[in-house]
């Protein structure tokens, strides 16, 4: 695809010649600047509950909300309240110890600031599936109804989109262990569970690194790449592909800083304070290769843990020992992009946020009823979220409602915004896709609806 | 750069490129290193030597072979059953009430059961003889997954191997699906345990018919339950939102011994065993399955085992349950008559005791399963065995002993995306190639396959390259590049290697040696010493290591051929 073929040049032209990476690039030296927008989709594994996430705390929708949600109705006074007749979790703006007046951090200060914006009511409404599998794969292939379809959504993005700076790694960094869905179909894409420990490194020391004192020697890591030369399979073009990224990403020290041990390290900048988490090293990665202009477009980030059937919990602000599992888990998910936005946007090379949106789903929302676990089981309809400095912040959508005729088949929430609406509002008005293109990115998704999350 | 780094200069050197190569290739029909790449973790010169035993033609010797494999208490495993009982462990022969009193209720490491399990599946995956029977039980904890590092789950897990799982691996569905939703460890993590009446908690259920047996393939979301189109025998072609929720009302009641409040005070309550608590069972209602009612008010535990039954006798289960095995073992694109003639066999045997290892017996020999240009990927923790047991190794590992060796080498594994059972969602490990050859995971892979020769433990290598290569070479003047490399690639890999890529890690292993060069493998050991002016013997048994490791990331390695 778009990616630079230099390594892959190299190796066809010499047969098994063995070059020294560190001449072929060097990412501080050649940063591309080619300032495009990058779009990161953000999946919550599990279907979150988004009728936890943000609850009616006054107005029609809370008698029939604690009606139906009965014991796992979070009571008005432990809500953050926002304009209107709604309030988020406490724990999206606050640590447990924290009282509901204590001013507002994380995502609730960016809601604040009009850069988060949440859509209620969407989903898929073309298609009811509440298995977590089949939905995900609709999600991240693009295709509600079909799990078949053998490119994600991103895939098809990269491949129609015209314009892509030529980039100096790829265009794409899905951050996953096994390949991600929206990726499937891109074989160009990086796939990365972890960027700083993503280096050959294991062999006896007198082997291990290249000795530029020593004529003639070259690190064992150096013969990788032109194994896999020689055969056109699958398997082998992954492994070049896998090889060539260990050979690039080899030059940059994903560790973070230390002014003795690692002066070479990455400092988030802004006061980002990444929670030290899978999810908040992504995201500082993330962040790093983002400031590194390399062309990189689009990144897809997972955070899993919410399929809550039982012990969801339930907050209770100001009790700093207090146990609650979802709130654990959205305050570190709050504290992470938190991060991500602060490290970008007050970065000393400009305010990166200008060009970078998050887009925040999940594969369903969860049954209004509680279940006997103090938990919640499979629903349908739920909220979305949207981060960046091109955002119109604030509450989107149209809540669909708790009363018995605007349930869906009596028992969920209901989906009028299609999530792939959302998708394509980030592609045309932020990646710049011409909207006829979208039925190549979106087969069969009807007419473009833009609701005006995303500014021009 | 000078002439040794570009091979094209050494096209002339006939001792290299010649056809000494082929004819030093010692390697046993194409047929056994086929069969055990694919059916066991890993050929051996003892298995192929044992394969080539045991018939008088290939045909012959592979339905021997895996004969033998479908009743592995015949084979003797005394060696591998002598390293786990001398490995110190102290879990796994608890009682599931004895883990419950040390490791829930007591104060002992709840994760030491888990761990204590996985060490013993790393030492049968490469050590033991029963290797058809090892990888099934890789298969069935993968179809039936449950997170092992999941807070309720550790301290059970020994029991949910040993108990649930080993004993069914070659046996009949029906009987294992019953223990397994028996089973303290799935109750927990699908959330069963606290499953009651008509609030009931449906993850189980939509697992079971999603995940365990019907299969996705034939799920009709919310279509009324009689408007699934009909299938065979009568039988509704598939399942609807509706069976899920009157599957799971069936399951209420079926709990744990957990000490919950709504149970006598009595320690009989609290041993972490299985339960089937009526008070919480929806008995009165009537319930709608695949087609069929379910009275109200049957016998206890007889509304689940009603659902067991209709869901082991249904096509749809038997076409999963094949799909995937055929995905196993054959390719990752299973073809569809052989799951058709597989799906049959399982559902002739559903009452039979050896119902899996007839249907296996069925896959393993169809003319399918080993077509020359059917090839299966791979997966890391393949990988890791494939590499111990090809180097004869005999890991055991200690675990909570330390980061070296065994720390560092589960860390390496867990990075790789494969680390026995860690994959949290209820689906299992995914088995296609396109999941397991993303950047990621390969790089990971490799990482692994560069520590792996260099792990020690106290001071012996865990995987012993230097001193098998001595062996192989007791005369200094054999130990050229060119015929260890050849002596290796043989053993882990067979004949058919890219003769360039032979090539390249011979001119690594010898640097400036002359090709007929002996290389001196005595030099100060274990590493070998500093030569910057003459690279040959600069840390060369460093280097036969590394040379090692990078077999081992050869695409001819990461395929089950």
């Amino acid at each position: 695809m778009k990616r630079r073929t230099l390594l892959k040049g190299c190796g066809a032209a010499a047969g098994m010649s063995v070059l020294p990476v560190a001449a072929w690039f060097n990412p501080f030296a050649t940063a591309a600047g080619t300032q495009n927008d990058v779009l990161v989709y953000c999946f919550l594994r599990g279907g979150i509950d988004g009728l936890h996430l943000l609850a009616p705390v006054s107005g029609p929708e809370r008698a029939p909300y604690e009606m139906r949600r009965h014991n796992m109705a979070i009571p008005e006074d432990r809500l953050r309240p926002l304009a209107g007749h709604w309030g988020l979790h406490p724990r999206v703006g606050g640590a447990p110890g924290d009282a509901i007046g204590v001013t507002p951090k994380w995502l609730h200060a960016l809601y604040n600031q009009q850069r988060l914006a949440i859509i209620q009511g969407a989903g898929m409404p073309t298609v009811v599936n509440r298995s977590h599998f089949d939905a995900q794969a609709f999600m991240d292939l693009g295709t509600p109804g079909s799990k078949s379809t053998s490119q994600g959504w991103l895939a098809r993005y990269l491949a129609v989109a015209s314009g892509l700076p030529d980039p100096l790694l790829s265009s794409a960094f899905g951050f996953a262990g096994v390949q991600p869905m929206a990726l499937m179909g891109d074989d160009s894409a990086f796939t990365l569970s972890n960027a700083q420990e993503f280096r050959l490194d294991g062999f006896h020391w007198s082997w291990n690194d290249t000795n530029p004192g020593i004529a003639g020697h070259q690190g064992a890591h150096h013969q990788l790449y032109p194994m896999w030369l020689g055969e056109a399979s699958d398997l082998a073009q992954s492994g070049r592909l896998a090889a060539e990224a260990l050979a690039y990403l080899r030059e940059i020290d994903f560790r973070t800083f230390d002014p003795e041990e690692r002066p070479e390290g990455y400092q988030p900048e802004g006061g980002a304070d990444y929670p030290s988490t899978t999810l908040g090293t992504q995201l500082r990665n993330l962040a790093q290769l983002i400031k590194l202009d390399t062309g990189l477009v689009a990144a897809t980030v997972d955070f899993g843990g919410w399929d809550t059937h039982e012990g969801q919990g339930m907050p209770n602000p100001g009790n700093p020992t207090h146990y609650d599992y979802f709130g654990n888990r959205i305050e570190e998910f709050s504290r992470a992009l938190h991060a991500f936005y602060t490290d970008l946007s007050l970065s000393a090379g400009g305010d990166f946020m200008q060009r970078v949106s998050v887009v925040v789903l999940s594969e369903f929302g969860r049954r209004v009823r509680p279940n006997a676990s103090s938990g919640t089981d499979h629903g349908y309809g739920n909220v979305m979220m949207a981060l960046g400095g091109k955002i119109q912040g604030g509450l989107h959508g149209e809540f669909p409602g708790l009363d018995e005729s605007s349930l869906f088949q009596g028992q969920d929430l209901s989906a009028a915004v299609d999530y792939r609406q959302i998708l394509a509002e980030a592609l045309v008005r932020r990646l710049g896709l011409s909207a006829p293109a979208l039925n190549q990115v979106f087969p069969g998704m009807g007419s473009y609806q833009p609701i005006g999350i995303f500014q021009n | 750069m000078d002439a040794r780094s570009n091979p094209l200069a050494d096209r002339g050197d006939d001792r290299i490129f010649g056809d000494a190569f082929r004819a030093t290739q010692q390697s046993p029909g194409p047929l056994a290193r086929r069969a055990l790449e694919r059916f066991s973790y890993g050929a051996t010169p003892q298995s192929l030597a044992e394969f080539e035993a045991l018939g008088p033609d290939d045909p012959a010797r592979l339905v021997a072979w895996v004969d033998q494999q479908l009743a592995p208490q015949a084979i003797d495993d005394s060696a591998c059953s002598s390293l786990i009982a001398a490995a110190g462990y102290t879990t796994l022969d608890k009682s599931l009430a004895q883990l419950w009193a040390d490791h829930v209720r007591g104060s002992a490491n709840r994760y030491r059961p888990l761990d204590e399990a996985e060490a013993a599946r790393l030492v049968r995956g490469h050590c033991s003889r029963r290797q058809v029977f090892e990888m099934m039980v890789e298969f069935w904890h993968d179809h039936f997954n449950v997170f092992g590092r999941d807070f309720s789950v550790a301290p059970v897990f020994p029991h949910y191997d040993r108990d649930v799982i080993r004993p069914n691996a070659l046996g009949n569905f029906r009987t294992m699906i019953e223990q397994v939703a028996r089973s303290t460890a799935m109750l927990y993590y699908l959330d069963n345990r606290s499953s009651r009446g008509s609030s009931f908690n449906e993850n189980y259920a939509r697992e079971l018919l999603e995940l365990h047996t019907m299969g996705a393939e034939v799920y009709y979301p919310t279509v009324d339950p009689h408007e699934v189109p009909p299938g065979e025998d009568g039988l509704p072609a598939g399942y609807s939102d509706w069976d899920v929720y009157d599957a799971a009302r069936c399951f209420t009641g079926w709990t744990v011994r957990d000490g919950n409040g709504q149970f006598p005070r009595t320690p009989d309550y609290d041993t972490g065993e299985f339960l089937y608590w009526a008070d919480w069972h929806d008995a009165n209602s009537g319930k709608y399955f695949l087609g069929q009612f379910i009275l109200p008010n049957g016998p206890a535990l007889g509304d689940g085992r009603l659902v067991l039954d209709r869901l082991c006798i249904h096509p749809a289960t038997a076409r999963h349950v094949c799909r995937k095995l055929i995905r196993r073992f054959v390719a990752d694109d299973p073809p569809a008559s052989l799951v058709e003639s597989a799906a049959a066999v399982f559902r002739t045997h559903w009452q039979t005791p050896d119902q899996i290892a007839r249907v296996l017996r069925h896959i393993l020999l169809a003319p399918e399963a080993l077509q020359p240009g059917s090839v299966k990927v791979r997966r890391p923790w393949e990988m890791l065995m494939a590499a111990l047991r090809k180097t004869d190794s005999m890991a055991v590992p200690q675990p909570g002993s330390g980061w070296q060796p065994w720390g560092f080498l589960m860390n390496r594994l867990e990075q790789t995306g494969h680390r026995p059972f860690r994959w949290p969602p209820p689906d299992g490990y995914p088995d296609t190639a396109d999941r397991w050859t993303s950047v990621s995971v390969m790089g990971q892979t490799w990482r692994l396959m560069s520590v792996l020769p260099e792990l020690r433990e106290g001071g012996e290598y865990v995987l012993p390259i230097v001193s098998l290569t001595l062996q192989a070479f007791p005369i200094q003047s054999q130990r050229t590049a060119a015929a260890i490399v050849d002596w290796w690639l043989n053993r882990l890999v067979g004949s058919e290697v890219n003769p360039a890529r032979r090539v390249q890690l011979i001119d690594f292993l010898r640097q400036n040696a002359a090709a007929d060069e002996p290389l001196d493998l005595e030099r100060s050991p274990p590493h070998g010493s500093w030569s910057a002016n003459d690279l040959k013997n600069h840390y060369v048994l460093a280097r036969l290591r590394a040379t090692f490791g990078l077999m081992c990331s050869l695409p001819e390695f990461h395929r089950r051929r």
